[in-house]
């Protein structure tokens, strides 16, 4: 945390004066603050009604509809990004395009696991302990299990938003790190319906793939765990 | 078994325990009384070892193993009942079905054969709470902490666990350390009471135990413990009249229901040397 506002104080220094001087500044800044209002509101109206309705009635196919408007790239501000970038060293190459993938969705993961072990008994720990368990013990038959649906839901989300970084992948990768999302883009802009269509459906397969084999992975990993309780 | 030298504890800068000396031997029961706040379960948590203290020391030897029972169950909601009350064998390398073999042993003492595949959420309150007792019991521990372990639970069920547990302890010579709000309970089970209160922990006297759950009796201004007053069927200059209601008969002891003039209700042990038929008297004396 401390490194990351260190990093954040940092970069916006040097990108703030650059900033500044576009004209449309202030505009930007009102429709940024409007939409975020009203994408906040709507979030916590929709959000949990959704997602209770979700968690009563398991459905494949709601899952996919909910997060079919994710895998559409944000167009996040990244000059700022790629400057700091370029003041690392790091732009055009693959550690690059990695740092910045992580930067988007790490903070997601830890809200995901904290939300959850915010749910969880404080006692588990001390529990183990009395009982002689080692830590290994804690996290492996017990943390792991009771924390494999968040490891869904955050894998999940790591996935769809890293698929979809266009953006950010063009910028730091600078074209020489390819990915799918940034192979598919230019097709996604193409007037052809057809190609549109079918790159939309190879990014939806691939989420989709990802998706299932995660859920696999997590639910034979936790039969294993629990058959040698 | 157990002793606790000195220890204080703090939380944000806030004393919670100050001091604290407490000497647990084997087989011996120490209940604690005290409001809601005053550090009871922090006192029981450094006891088992599940905090660090601040300042002093606990002395007990390595092999000393405590359990902890508290109101609330804590069960492994991804485990099912047997892999709950197994699970402390396997933290200690007990294979697969030697714990499973002693837990099925637990299960059948608490009452719960056939639940064995069942998960907590599928449980009652009380269920869940012989589950823990289980757990607790399994690996046959040296120390029984318990706080407020019956608070949930109705009356038939508190009473029956209470019979479980406190004849394991017995059987077994296991020493424990009880907080409780009961005086029934404090009455029933406490070797020593002591009580703790603003970080400090003393020790109460049985008068001193009746006078907090206000089973004392007051008269011109003097309190006056239950345990030191006598029914009788003369009066004195100490006494006061009182009205017989019944008699009943609790945990093995034969009591008389007695009504004092300001209506306060109270039970006192039934002598032979009584006639209810006859006018009675409490006659009240200091302790």
């Amino acid at each position: 945390m401390f490194f990351y506002s260190v990093w954040l104080f940092i970069t916006g220094k040097m990108t703030f004066a650059f900033i500044l001087q576009d004209p449309s500044i202030v505009q930007a800044i009102t429709y940024t603050l409007m939409i975020t209002s009203i994408t906040i509101v709507l979030n916590i109206s929709i959000g949990p009604l959704t997602g209770w309705h979700l968690a009563s009635k398991v459905s494949l196919w709601k899952d996919v509809f909910v997060l079919l408007p994710l895998i559409l790239p944000v167009i996040a501000s990244m000059g700022g990004l790629q400057l700091a970038l370029l003041w690392i060293g790091i732009p055009d190459q693959l550690i690059g395009v990695l740092y910045i993938h992580l930067m988007v969705t790490i903070p997601f993961s830890i809200q995901i696991f904290k939300n959850r072990f915010l749910e969880l008994d404080k006692e588990i720990p001390s529990l183990v302990k009395l009982f002689n368990g080692s830590k290994k013990t804690m996290w492996i038959f017990v943390y792991f299990p009771l924390l494999s649906g968040s490891l869904y839901t955050s894998l999940l989300l790591t996935t769809v938003i890293s698929l979809s970084q266009y953006a950010i992948t063009a910028f730091i990768g600078g074209g020489l790190i390819p990915t799918i999302t940034t192979l598919l883009f230019p097709y996604l802009t193409s007037s052809n319906f057809y190609i549109v269509h079918t790159s939309v459906f190879l990014l939806i397969t691939m989420i989709g793939l990802f998706a299932f084999l995660m859920k696999a992975i997590i639910s034979l990993s936790k039969k294993v765990v629990t058959s040698f309780l | 078994m157990i002793e606790l030298q000195n220890v204080s504890k703090s939380f944000e800068g806030k004393n919670v325990l100050t001091c604290v000396n407490l000497s647990l031997k084997q087989g011996e029961v120490v209940t604690i009384l005290g409001k809601s706040g005053s550090g009871k379960s922090t006192l029981l948590q450094l006891a088992a070892a599940m905090e660090p203290v601040d300042e002093g020391e606990i002395l007990k030897d390595p092999q000393t193993m405590c359990a902890y029972i508290t109101q609330k169950p804590l069960l492994f909601s991804h485990m099912t009942v047997l892999q709950n009350i197994a699970f402390p064998l396997k933290c200690q390398g007990v294979g697969k079905n030697e714990r499973y073999e002693i837990a099925k042993v637990w299960l059948e003492k608490v009452e719960l054969s056939g639940l064995e595949n069942r998960f907590p959420y599928e449980l009652s309150g009380g269920q869940q709470q012989r589950v823990s007792i289980a757990r607790a019991f399994v690996y046959q521990p040296d120390v029984l902490l318990m706080d407020e372990p019956f608070a949930n639970l109705d009356v038939k069920l508190s009473r029956q666990l209470q019979h479980l547990i406190f004849n394991e302890m017995k059987q077994r010579n296991v020493a424990g350390i009880f907080v409780t709000h009961n005086y029934e309970e404090t009455k029933m089970y406490a070797d020593q009471t002591f009580l703790l209160q603003e970080g400090k922990l003393t020790t109460m006297s049985e008068e001193e135990v009746e006078l907090y759950f206000n089973e004392g009796i007051e008269k011109d201004g003097q309190l006056y413990s239950i345990s030191n007053c006598l029914l009788s069927n003369s009066s004195s200059d100490t006494s006061i009249p009182v009205l017989f209601e019944k008699e009943v008969h609790l945990y093995g002891v034969n009591f008389f229901v007695v009504t004092l003039p300001n209506g306060q209700t109270q039970f006192m042990k039934k002598t032979k040397e009584i006639n209810i038929k006859e006018p009675l008297h409490l006659i009240l004396k200091e302790g």
